[in-house]
This record gives structure tokens, C-alpha cells and sequence, in this order.
């Protein structure tokens, strides 16, 4: 048998396609072929691993590193770990219990702000990149596919990308594949310019979040925060404090209350 | 990255402040995505608290460099943490119909190896050609062969079976040839 045709057998047992007697003849060949049986369970496991409904359980593996991992789960390291956890959690809960989607963000914010507010009463000034870290998150801008139409999978697509962290693919989609119409929309614009960042291609990202700056898009104010982020990150302070000055100058209140909490850390 | 060290060393340091940070810029994104999926809100504290475990404990034991942000990073181990969840019901009854039973300690070690195992396929197949990626997704995500010769244009099903299985085996070969996998296959 070629290994090409061995290759269709088990894809043809995995896919469940497999004629009843052969499935017998293939589970027998398993038992007594080791080089066929890692063969079969590779092809389980990669089944399993990279299909999004399915997952890949470790269930007869290498017991050594197993034991290794057991063992620093039982750590007092990790054990303390947990406890700090344990506590954070609950803090975070405790301050978002009324679970309405206005109040979280607010509660989100006041955390934010405590946190930031000890840390600047502390000795040690932050630097630009710590402030960075702090301020820095993709979890409220919107959502890419909110719209329908041909671009629709694409999108998508780069959504799943960016939440992935795959930012290249994210730019090969965003440039190449949208329509100039959907290439200026504002959620495009952001995400392209924080896969940007991400990727260390700075130029490219402020370039980027100016083009979104300078439109007549309701979502504009977005891009002079991802401006100020990125000054940060690069560690350029001055022009951080620029920006951000330049935010406080609009009618618009988007992040006006971090706005302001970054100005003051500067 | 930068960020990406803050986070991890907060990890090692236990250090609650960052981690207070991460509760609040990552969590509502992770909330969002069980209960969008299946889940309540205690499943996404049970499995962020579980997937920054996985992330401390393992860096703990061999430090390894995170490519993309932290935040995706996290993401990644709590949706890949909430698929085993809801697969569980697969493989909680064992052949002869016996409830397995595992301390919370071995089902983490198990998980972990089941991340790593995650990783080592996924980089494989995003280093592999364009082609060959788009062609194995669908592969493996059980499309049938009719659609993959109707949306990547093949000629024809004999002509997409014989690309699948020259990407497949390049794939496997790779896989093979890396040292972690000799750790994390099933025996």
C-alpha cells in the first residue's frame, strides 16, 4: 500500500467514511503496526486540535514532563499564585456586580483609575511604555463586522486574526482585500493601525491613525488615543502629551477621563 | 515586547497590582466570548483564573518568548481552556463506562500539555506555504472535498486530495522534526 493510499484510509476512518470491515482491519492494524498507530493517532490529534468545535485531549502521553507540570501546580509558588487570583477576582467582581454594561465600563474605568492613581503616588514615576501597559486595550473598540455585504468574510477574518494576534494577516486583508470604501471606514482604520503598532512598523501606524484623525468620521477622536498610546510606547513623551493636550481640545469625550489621568502622569 | 515581560513577571511575582490590571483589560473580552459561547459568567473567571495558572506555571518551568500581544495571548489560552470545557463530555466516561477521575492538579498539567500540543500544531501550519494552510484549515475542519475544490478553484476532487495530501505529509514532517513533539504526542 502507498502512503498515499494509507493516507486516504485514515482520513476515510476519521471522517467516518471508512467501510465497517475496514474500520475493523485498520483498529487491528493499530495494535499490531506501532509506526501505523502513531501514524492514525497523529492524524486524531491534528483533527482535533485544528478544528474550532474540537479539542485535543492528552490522554496517554509522556508521564515524566506530566508529573513535572503536576508538580508545580501543588508549588507554594502557585498555590500563592491562585490565592492572588482568588482575591483579584473578587475585588473585580465585587466592583462590577451590578452587571449592566454602562456600569461595568465605569467600574472598568475607576479600577483603571485606582490602580493608576497608586502607582503615581508612588516614588517611582512611570515610565512612557509602563503607562502604555496600562492604558492600552482593544476590548472597546468596535467590532469589525457589523455591516454585511461581499467584504463581510473578510473581515471577519481579520477580526478573528487581530484576536488572535496575527496581526500580518490582519494588514494582508486590510490592504489588499477591502474595497477603498470599506479601507476608510473607521474600525478598519483602527484596526489596522494597532496591527501596525503591534508589528513595530511605527511610521506605518501613525501614517494610519492621522488618516483617521483627519476624517469627518464620528470615530475620529479614536485615532488621536491610539496616537498618544503609540507615542508611548515608543517612549516619546513629548509628543504623548501633545496628543493627548490636543484630545482634551475637542468637543468629544471619548477616554476623557483617562485623557486627562495621562496628562497628569506625564 | 515590553508588556509582555511586565505581565509574565507579574506572574512570577505574584505581584496583584498588574494582575488587578489584567482583570480589568482582559476579562470583559474573555466574559464576552463564554457567554457567547455556552457559558456563564463563573465558567469565564473559572478559566481566566486557570489560563493565567497555565501561563505562570509554564513560563515558571521554561521561560518561552509570547510573539503576539499578551492580551491575544491570554485570549488564545482561555478560548482554547473553554473548548476543552465544553468537548468534556467526550471524554469524562471512559471505554467501559467508568467516570474518570482526576485532582484538579493532574487535569491542569493535562490541559497544559494539551495547550502546548495546540501551539506546536498551529505554528506548523501557519509556517507552512499560503496555499497549503488554506487548503488544510478546510481539511481539517472536516469541509467536504466538494466545496474545497469550489472555493480554492481546484480542477477537480482528485486533483485537491492529492494537494491535501502533499500539504498533510509536509505538515506531519514538520511537526515530527520538532523536539517538543516527541513529548506531547499520544502514545
Amino acid at each position: 500500500m502507498s502512503s498515499e493510499e494509507e493516507s486516504n484510509i485514515i482520513e476515510a476512518y476519521f471522517l467516518g467514511s471508512l467501510p465497517k470491515e475496514d474500520v475493523i482491519r485498520l483498529e487491528k492494524r493499530m495494535s499490531e503496526d506501532i509506526r501505523f498507530r502513531e501514524s492514525v493517532l497523529l492524524h486524531k490529534q491534528l483533527f482535533e486540535s485544528l478544528s474550532e468545535n474540537d479539542w485535543s485531549y492528552a490522554k496517554n502521553v509522556d508521564t515524566k514532563r506530566l508529573k513535572e507540570y503536576e508538580q508545580l501546580y501543588k508549588d507554594k509558588e502557585t498555590l500563592q499564585l491562585k490565592e492572588t487570583l482568588k482575591i483579584a477576582n473578587s475585588a473585580y467582581q465585587k466592583k462590577n456586580s451590578k452587571n449592566t454594561k454602562s456600569l461595568l465600563f465605569y467600574l472598568s474605568a475607576a479600577l483603571i483609575a485606582i490602580i493608576i492613581t497608586v502607582g503615581v503616588l508612588l516614588p517611582k514615576q512611570q515610565t512612557p511604555q509602563e503607562l502604555y501597559v496600562d492604558y492600552y486595550t482593544v476590548s472597546d473598540i468596535p467590532s469589525l463586522v457589523s455591516r454585511g455585504g461581499v467584504e463581510e468574510t473578510s473581515l471577519i477574518d481579520a477580526e478573528r486574526y487581530f484576536e488572535e494576534g496575527n496581526f500580518n494577516k490582519v494588514l494582508d486583508i486590510l490592504t489588499s482585500e477591502m474595497t477603498s470604501t470599506i479601507q476608510t471606514n473607521a474600525s478598519v482604520l483602527l484596526y489596522k493601525g494597532i496591527s501596525e503598532m503591534e508589528l513595530k512598523q511605527y511610521e506605518n501606524a501613525h501614517t494610519t491613525f492621522d488618516q483617521l484623525i483627519e476624517s469627518d468620521l464620528i470615530d475620529a477622536p479614536m485615532g488621536l488615543w491610539y496616537k498618544a498610546l503609540l507615542y508611548l510606547k515608543i517612549g516619546d513623551k513629548a509628543n504623548a502629551k501633545a496628543v493627548l493636550l490636543q484630545m482634551n481640545t475637542t468637543s468629544s469625550n471619548y477616554k476623557r477621563k483617562e485623557t486627562k489621568e495621562l496628562l497628569e502622569a506625564l | 515586547m515590553i508588556d509582555n515581560t511586565i505581565y509574565l513577571t507579574a506572574l512570577l511575582e505574584n505581584d496583584s497590582k498588574v494582575i488587578g490590571i489584567m482583570y480589568a483589560k482582559i476579562f470583559p473580552k474573555v466574559a464576552k466570548f463564554v457567554l457567547q459561547n455556552r457559558g456563564q459568567r463563573v465558567d469565564a473567571e473559572d478559566i481566566f483564573q486557570k489560563a493565567l495558572l497555565q501561563i505562570a506555571v509554564r513560563y515558571r518551568k521554561e521561560s518561552f518568548e509570547i510573539t503576539s500581544s499578551f492580551e491575544a495571548y491570554l485570549f488564545t489560552a482561555c478560548k482554547n481552556l473553554w473548548r476543552r470545557e465544553l468537548n468534556r463530555s467526550k471524554t469524562r466516561v471512559t471505554d467501559d463506562g467508568v467516570m474518570e477521575l482526576r485532582n484538579e492538579e493532574q487535569d491542569m498539567a493535562l490541559a497544559t500539555l494539551e495547550q502546548e500540543r495546540w501551539e506546536l500544531f498551529t505554528e506548523k501550519l501557519g509556517a507552512i506555504s499560503e496555499n497549503c494552510k488554506k487548503i488544510l484549515t478546510m481539511f481539517f475542519a472536516k469541509v467536504s472535498y466538494e466545496v474545497i475544490v469550489q472555493k480554492l478553484g481546484y480542477n477537480s476532487e482528485t486533483v485537491a486530495r492529492q494537494r491535501v495530501f502533499k500539504c498533510k505529509s509536509k505538515l506531519i514532517e514538520t511537526v515530527k522534526n520538532d523536539n517538543r513533539y516527541d513529548s506531547l504526542k499520544e502514545l
